[in-house]
């Protein structure tokens, strides 16, 4: 039977590669206090990607079962949110081929998928006449729309930026390309969401 | 300062957006004055996808039970074969196998060692963050042995429990366990600590 590593006073104030540490020491409470502090941001940041709530669940659970596998590989030199963030981005886009290759959509990926020359596909235009306006929940619907059309290679980078608040070098990381790449997606996702969203901004 | 640099500026959010060249800038040309206020409004918006999403009932325990078996598994087989000698020396069968059909407060509790044991039918079983339910009734054991599961539990699926699904129907929702299943569940001397084992095979 293991030994379990017990500190004073707890671990829930642990920074996250103290967590880790501490969890590789034998402390299992370490690994649920990291469970609690990624699990809803993980479930809703797959959720914009695959649109599945169901499977944003199962994909975030995975996610933690691979962190817990790979625990003792974690170099803490890096911050342990690019990991989490990497393996999660991972699966969720390994999930989206495999529903590519069966045929597995919803219409609004296939927006998106169909896009990967990077040609803009042109979307319903959704400005609102002079009588109507939108109200913030429309807006918000028009947005996620417009996103999710956007080719996944600027859709993935413009959610970790904007959405998940991750810094440029985190992106790098997470999707393993340079940095001049990720800001040239953003750029592009940004002028790319501009132009769908003319009336609406 | 060319429109071209001030528009990557721009959208790259860099710490040079409210230098003085930039702001002269904006003033004079109406273009990159409407895309900065479009990125504003951009920014804004996606901020609003942050929104976190309800995780479905137990989801942290539902992880911690598949990624920290280092004491677990151990201590259930250990308690496991405790029972069975318990039982098989003194002779008594103290559960009754509730079906789907009877009464959801039939079965039974059986104390061993100082563990509490209590054996279901899981027919229509579901398990929610307010206890374990039945036709939407909570699940007793005649009222008296059996402590409800309360929100806040940790509650351990072993892995022979399986999943069906969510069931976004009941409040709060609940999971729905894969048949056929007979599900033991064990409460410890840990207070508020419940493992749950499908004892059906």
């Amino acid at each position: 039977m293991a030994e379990t590593v017990a500190y004073a006073g707890g671990v829930a104030g642990f920074r996250d590669n103290a967590l880790v540490t501490a969890y590789l020491e034998g402390n299992d409470e370490a690994f649920r206090v990291l469970v609690s502090r990624y699990q809803g941001k993980l479930v809703n940041y797959i959720n914009t990607l695959v649109h599945d709530y169901d499977l944003a669940v199962d994909l975030a659970q995975e996610t933690f079962i691979r962190v817990f596998r790979y625990a003792d590989r974690y170099k803490g030199d890096y911050q342990f949110s690019t990991w989490i963030y990497r393996i999660a981005t991972n699966l969720a886009i390994d999930e989206l081929r495999r529903r590519e290759r069966k045929g597995l959509f919803s219409l609004r990926h296939m927006i998106g998928l169909f896009q990967k020359d990077g040609k803009p596909l042109a979307i319903p235009d959704v400005r609102p006449t002079p009588e109507r306006t939108l109200d913030g929940k429309e807006r918000l619907e028009k947005l996620q729309g417009a996103v999710d059309s956007l080719p996944q290679k600027y859709r993935v980078p413009f959610l970790l930026k904007e959405v998940e608040d991750l810094s440029y070098e985190e992106i790098c990381r997470v999707l393993q390309i340079s940095m001049g790449t990720v800001k040239s997606r953003i750029h592009r996702a940004k002028m790319l969401l501009r132009e769908k969203l003319a009336g609406i901004l | 300062m060319k429109c071209r640099k001030v528009r990557r500026i721009l959208t790259e959010q860099m710490q040079s957006a409210d230098s003085p060249e930039v702001l002269e800038h904006l003033e004079s040309c109406d273009d990159c004055r409407a895309l900065h206020q479009d990125l504003l409004s951009l920014k804004q918006l996606s901020g609003e996808l942050k929104g976190q999403m309800d995780l479905p009932p137990f989801f942290t325990e539902r992880v911690c039970s598949q990624t920290t078996p280092t004491t677990r598994p151990v201590y259930w087989k250990f308690a496991a074969a405790l029972a069975g000698l318990v039982f098989l020396a003194i002779g008594i069968v103290n559960f009754v196998s509730v079906s789907s059909e009877t009464d959801a407060s039939a079965a039974a509790s059986a104390p061993v060692g100082k563990e509490r044991i209590y054996r279901i039918d899981a027919s229509d079983l579901a398990v929610t963050a307010s206890g374990i339910q039945r036709q939407g009734q909570v699940f007793s054991l005649d009222g008296k042995e059996w402590e409800e599961i309360t929100p806040g539990d940790h509650l351990t699926f072993q892995p022979d429990v399986r999943i069906a699904g969510v069931d976004h129907k009941t409040s709060p929702p609940s999971y729905v366990f894969e048949l056929p299943a007979t599900i033991e569940v064990r409460q410890t001397q840990a207070e508020n600590e419940f493992y749950l084992q499908n004892v059906s095979h």
